[in-house]
């Protein structure tokens, strides 16, 4: 359980292969390119993040909701789950589940802070928990690569001006689905592989002392790549074009 | 019972064809998980418990005849305040959790419309409080071997708990349930894990949700304003109702303080605790003097340590060896459940069995509460 990661839910039951995540948001491709829609979905980890910090939240709480939103749309569409909704829901349930519980009220309040055009009250975050909580099959545990990090870096040798960076990578890793793929020490380390290639430190030697899978290794820190490229290129903060995405999905019950 | 709607189906998210065309709630979103209604599922019978999150029924599995389930109705809280966090963490760790002496979280059936949440057990014919109380009254006791077998697998569960970097936090009879007839007859079953809390980093210091642990099984630790909630809170109660199961009374029976002011000193507790084990000294416990209530402690009038006599077992015997390390007052120095589950009291005979009863079972089944309110109320 707490302690052991390999018999958790998290590990048997929600580490997917890529094909599954290919698959969520059935129904929003009719209406999105796969480039738009992953532009969206990206937005939403952004929405958590922020909301999660206009409500003081951990990061762990936040991180906690992303993966939680994640896992929500695996076989949902944002066309019939209004996806600002769910993501404050998601971060709702997160807050009591890593016990620094907020109020809903406060979540809906914020939430139109940041973004005018949100009109869901309380009463439609406190009905949405249950979906949530439904299509979460319950499982409500999340193991996160923060634990195992401080090990790491200290056993890497890494100086301290690095390790800030890589803390800095892991956060932005929730915005890529390696959270979905890879067990939490696993994104730990490809977060550490890709801060050290970016600073130009060698820690080849430490990490084949380490005894783990190499490969897998790689292919968080290319996705993580993969992700600032993306970045880059697309202006995903871009509110005027993201309103225009989402305003092409005919979602139902839009408030 | 007439609280749960009739409706056949109020399937609030059936994107998945789920027929509720009689329901007129219109949900806030579309998912796609097929949901059947809690009575659809189980036939519900009485109601066998409640408490500040709902109530407990007993009820019939339709698609298992003949096993019987325990269902724990949570209702959103307090306006505003959606599911509690009693239910999640009772949800959270027990959809993680899994050893024979815990109970097993079978099912999660939910309401969105009427924001109604279930959480289906197997159901425990019994449970230590109805049993000691059983005894109590009849004026009889347990055999050596039921004690030794109870003990035995409550530490058990503990340890799978412990191991995990769960503490419980709330053990008390009424939270040890034993199976009845049936394939896990006289096997225990730890519930309850409302307050029960992962350990490892928590986010807040646990004692931030208010003092826990009901007062006849609190440690002194706790009692003398402890912050740090460490295992050794679950393994005193286990302690203390070792005692309980040998004597069939309460070790430590204190009169509780307005329990709506958590920090107040309960004085008489401590009371009982010092009549029995003698007044702790800084010998016998260095870190006392660190902890709030010290010095009232200190100002206390000071008895012998009377446990032997209090609960009639020699001295030299191993379950007395047992029972006082689990009520050391030293938290640090007290045993583990994995040492008491290494005991000799374990190894010398009777040996501790998976069975806890032998047969006859003379315990009664479980009865419905509030029978007399509800008849009223009908």
């Amino acid at each position: 359980m707490a302690a052991n990661f390999w018999e958790s839910s998290h590990c048997t039951e929600w580490l997917l292969d890529r094909n599954k995540i290919e698959e969520s948001n059935p129904k929003d491709k009719q209406y999105l390119t796969p480039i738009e829609l992953k532009k969206l979905r990206t937005h939403y980890c952004f929405v958590i993040q922020n909301l999660g910090n206009a409500l003081k939240l951990r990061q762990r709480a936040i991180s906690t909701a992303i993966v939680y939103f994640k896992r929500f749309y695996l076989k949902n569409s944002f066309v019939d789950c209004e996806p600002r909704l769910v993501a404050v829901t998601c971060l709702y349930l997160s807050s009591k589940v890593e016990e620094c519980i907020t109020q809903a009220k406060k979540c809906a309040a914020k939430m139109k802070e940041i973004d005018h055009s949100f009109n869901y009250l309380m009463n439609d975050i406190l009905e949405c928990e249950f979906f949530v909580l439904e299509e979460l099959d319950f499982c409500l545990i999340i193991y996160h690569p923060y634990k195992s990090l401080p090990f790491y870096l200290q056993s890497s040798g890494l100086d301290p001006a690095s390790i800030e960076i890589i803390w800095g990578i892991v956060n932005d890793s929730y915005r890529t689905d390696v959270c979905l793929l890879y067990p939490p020490y696993v994104v730990a380390l490809g977060c550490i592989l890709l801060g050290s290639y970016l600073l130009k430190k060698d820690i080849k030697q430490w990490l084949s002392e380490l005894n783990v899978e190499m490969k897998d290794i790689w292919e968080v820190s290319k996705d993580l790549i993969d992700y600032y490229e993306f970045e880059k290129q697309q202006s995903l903060q871009n509110q005027t074009e993201l309103d225009l995405l989402y305003n092409k999905l005919p979602i139902r019950n839009k408030k | 019972m007439n609280t749960h709607s009739q409706s056949s189906n109020q399937n609030g998210g059936g994107g998945g064809g789920g027929g509720g065309s009689s329901s007129t709630f219109s949900p806030i979103v579309l998912t796609s998980t097929y949901r059947l209604d809690v009575q659809e599922k189980y036939t519900f019978g009485y109601e066998i418990g409640s408490g500040t999150y709902g109530m407990v029924y007993k009820a019939d599995d339709k698609k298992r005849p003949n096993n019987k389930v325990a269902v724990k109705k949570f209702r959103s809280t307090k306006e505003g305040e959606g599911l509690s966090l009693t239910a999640y963490r009772e949800i959270g760790l027990l959809k993680e959790l899994s050893n024979e002496n815990i109970v097993k979280l079978l099912d999660v059936c939910l309401n969105p419309k009427d924001k109604v949440l279930y959480l289906i057990f197997d159901y425990a014919e019994f449970d230590l409080f109805g049993i000691i109380k059983y005894h109590r009254e009849n004026s009889s006791h347990f055999s050596d071997a039921t004690i030794k077998s109870l003990i035995w697998q409550v530490l058990n569960g503990i340890h799978y708990l412990h191991s995990n970097w769960v503490i419980h936090r709330d053990l008390k009879p009424s939270n040890i349930l034993v199976m009845g007839e049936g394939k896990e007859c006289g096997t225990v079953k730890i519930g309850d894990f409302g307050l029960a809390r992962i350990f490892q980093s928590p986010l807040k210091p646990l004692n931030e949700n208010g003092v826990v642990v009901t007062i006849w099984y609190r440690s002194p630790e706790l009692l003398l304003g402890s912050k740090h909630y460490t295992r050794a809170v679950d393994i005193w109660a286990i302690g203390c109702i070792f005692a309980e199961l040998i004597t069939t009374k309460p070790l430590f029976p204190g009169k509780e303080k307005d329990p709506k002011i958590p920090s107040l000193f309960q004085d008489d507790q401590v009371e009982k605790i010092i009549r029995v084990l003698g007044k702790p000294t800084l010998d016998m416990w260095p870190d006392i003097k660190h902890l709030p209530e010290w010095k009232r402690l200190s100002s206390m009038e000071a008895f012998p340590n009377s446990l032997a006599k209090c609960v009639g077992i020699d001295e030299n015997s191993q379950a007395y060896d047992l029972l006082s390390k689990m009520i050391l007052y030293d938290p640090s120095k007290r045993i583990t459940a994995s040492e008491a589950l290494d005991h000799p009291y374990f190894k010398e005979l009777p040996l501790p069995l998976p069975n806890a009863f032998t047969k006859p079972i003379p315990y009664p089944p479980r009865l419905p509460i509030n029978k007399k309110k509800r008849e009223f109320d009908d």
